[in-house]
C-alpha cells in the first residue's frame, strides 16, 4: 500500500478539513440551539413535541350575498397549492392584502369562481385522534379563526 | 494542563488528529459514488416538477430561496432534476465526479429548498445534503480500487461520519429538551401511531393501530428511538457497533415510513453511504 505524504499533509489541505468539518458542525449544532431554520440547517425539532388526542384541523368556507357558506375542501388542492393547513395558523397575523391574496389563491386552486363570493372564513376544528382507524375523528369544538372579506 | 482542561481538551485533540490522520483514496471514491447514487435516487424518486405553478401568494420562502418570487417553471424544475442525475451519473464513470457531485447536490439543495417554501420545513433531503457538504471541498483524484492513503483523502469521509453523529444526537436532544421524560413514558408514541393509522398515509393500518394499543409497545418503541438518536456519537465511534447503528436506523426510519408513511429514505442511504465498510470492499 503506498502511503502518500501521510503525516505532512500542505497547511492549505489542513486548514480546508478542519474549516469545513468545524464549519459545518458548528453550523449545524448552532442553528440546532438556536432554533434556526436555515433549511437545510434546522432545529432538528422532529417529532419532539408530544403528541396527544388533540389534533387541530382547517375548514375554509366562501360566503355568498346571501350569508349562505360553502365549504372549500383544501385536502383537494393540487400539489403546488400544497402546504395550506401550515400556513393557516399564522394567517391572522398579515395584512389583509395578503389574507386575501392567499385564500384567492386557495380558491383558484379549488376552481371556486369567486363572482357571488363576498368573503372567505377559515375555521379551527378541534378533534380527538381515533382509536379505531376506520373512524373519523370525535368532534370537539370548532370556532371562526379569521374572515377575509374579498375585494 | 488542569484536570478540567484535559477532560475538554483531550478528546477535542484526539479527535483533530483522527480527522487528519490519512484515509485511502478508495474509501473517498466509495463514499463520494455512494452519495451520488443517493442524490440521484432521491432526484429520480420526486416527482418535482409538480411544485411548478405554485401562485407567488402561496410561495414560503425558506432563506435559500428568498431571492425568487415563486416556484421555477416546469422547464426549469426538469431541467434541474435532468441535470443533477447527469452530474451523480458522471460521479459513477468517474468522469469529473467532484465536478458531478457538486452539480448533483446544488441540484438537488435547489429542488429541496423549494419543496420547503410551502410553510413547513421538510427534513427529508437535509441529512443527506449534509453529510455531503465535506465530500465538495475533497479531493478530485480519488478513484475506486486506489489503496494509496492521504489525509487529503481522509478527513471529508470522517467529517461526514461526524456530521451523521452529531445530526442524530441532536434530534435526541431537542425530544429530551422540548418534551423530557414524558417523550417515552406519556402516551406520546401511542398517539403518534393513531395519528399515523388514521392519517390514511400509513402501509399497514391496522398493524400499526393495533400497536398502539398494545400497553408497554409504543413506550418501548419512543425509548428505543431516543436512546438511538442520543447514542449515535458512541454507537458510531466505534467501529464495532457502526452495523449496530445502520441496522437500527434503518429499522427506525422504515418502521415511520410504514407507520406514518414518511419518506426518510434519503436518511438510510446517507447513513449507510457514509459508514459502509468501504476499506473492505476492494
Amino acid at each position: 500500500m503506498t502511503v502518500v505524504k501521510p503525516n505532512t499533509a500542505s497547511s492549505a489541505e489542513v486548514r480546508r478539513a478542519r474549516f469545513v468539518t468545524y464549519g459545518a458542525i458548528g453550523s449545524i449544532v448552532i442553528c440546532c440551539l438556536l432554533g434556526l431554520e436555515w433549511w437545510p440547517l434546522s432545529g432538528f425539532r422532529l417529532f419532539s413535541a408530544i403528541r396527544t388526542q388533540d389534533q387541530t384541523s382547517w375548514e375554509m368556507t366562501t360566503v355568498n350575498r346571501a350569508g349562505a357558506e360553502t365549504p372549500v375542501n383544501l385536502a383537494d388542492l393540487p400539489v403546488s397549492y400544497w402546504g395550506a393547513h401550515h400556513v393557516i395558523p399564522d394567517l391572522p397575523t398579515r395584512s389583509t392584502q395578503d389574507q386575501q391574496a392567499v385564500v384567492l389563491a386557495w380558491l383558484d386552486g379549488a376552481h371556486v369562481t369567486t363572482g357571488e363570493v363576498v368573503a372567505v372564513r377559515i375555521y379551527e376544528v378541534e378533534s380527538q385522534v381515533p382509536t379505531d382507524p376506520s373512524q373519523a375523528p370525535t368532534f370537539v369544538s370548532r370556532s371562526q379563526l379569521l374572515e377575509v372579506p374579498l375585494p | 494542563m488542569s484536570p478540567q482542561q484535559s477532560w475538554l481538551i483531550r478528546p477535542a485533540l484526539r479527535a483533530d488528529r483522527l480527522l487528519l490522520s490519512p484515509g485511502s483514496s478508495h474509501r473517498l471514491a466509495c463514499v463520494r459514488a455512494a452519495l451520488a447514487v443517493a442524490i440521484g435516487f432521491r432526484l429520480l424518486g420526486h416527482q418535482w416538477w409538480q411544485m411548478a405553478g405554485r401562485p407567488p401568494a402561496l410561495f414560503e420562502p425558506v432563506p435559500l430561496t428568498a431571492w425568487l418570487s415563486t416556484v421555477p417553471s416546469f422547464g426549469v424544475l426538469v431541467a434541474l432534476e435532468v441535470v443533477g442525475v447527469a452530474g451523480a451519473i458522471a460521479v459513477l464513470l468517474a468522469r469529473r465526479p467532484l465536478l458531478g457531485l457538486r452539480v448533483a447536490w446544488a441540484c438537488l439543495l435547489i429542488l429541496g429548498a423549494l419543496y420547503s417554501s410551502a410553510g413547513k420545513i421538510m427534513h427529508n433531503e437535509v441529512l443527506l445534503l449534509l453529510v455531503t457538504v465535506p465530500l465538495l471541498f475533497s479531493a478530485s483524484d480519488a478513484r475506486i480500487g486506489d489503496r494509496r492513503l492521504s489525509v487529503a483523502y481522509g478527513w471529508a469521509p470522517r467529517a461526514a461520519v461526524a456530521i451523521v453523529a452529531t445530526v442524530y444526537f441532536l434530534t435526541g436532544f431537542q425530544k429530551v429538551l422540548h418534551s423530557g421524560p414524558a417523550w417515552i413514558f406519556s402516551d406520546n408514541m401511542s398517539w403518534v401511531l393513531y395519528s399515523g393509522a388514521a392519517s390514511g398515509q400509513s402501509l399497514a393500518t391496522d398493524l400499526v393501530a393495533t400497536l398502539a394499543g398494545l400497553g408497554w409497545a409504543p413506550q418501548l418503541l419512543a425509548g428505543g428511538a431516543l436512546l438511538l438518536e442520543l447514542s449515535a456519537p458512541a454507537l458510531i465511534a466505534w467501529r464495532v457497533t457502526r452495523p449496530l447503528f445502520m441496522v437500527a436506523v434503518c429499522c427506525m426510519h422504515l418502521s415511520i415510513g410504514v407507520a406514518l408513511g414518511l419518506d426518510y429514505s434519503g436518511w438510510i442511504l446517507a447513513v449507510l453511504a457514509v459508514l459502509m465498510p468501504w476499506d473492505r470492499f476492494r
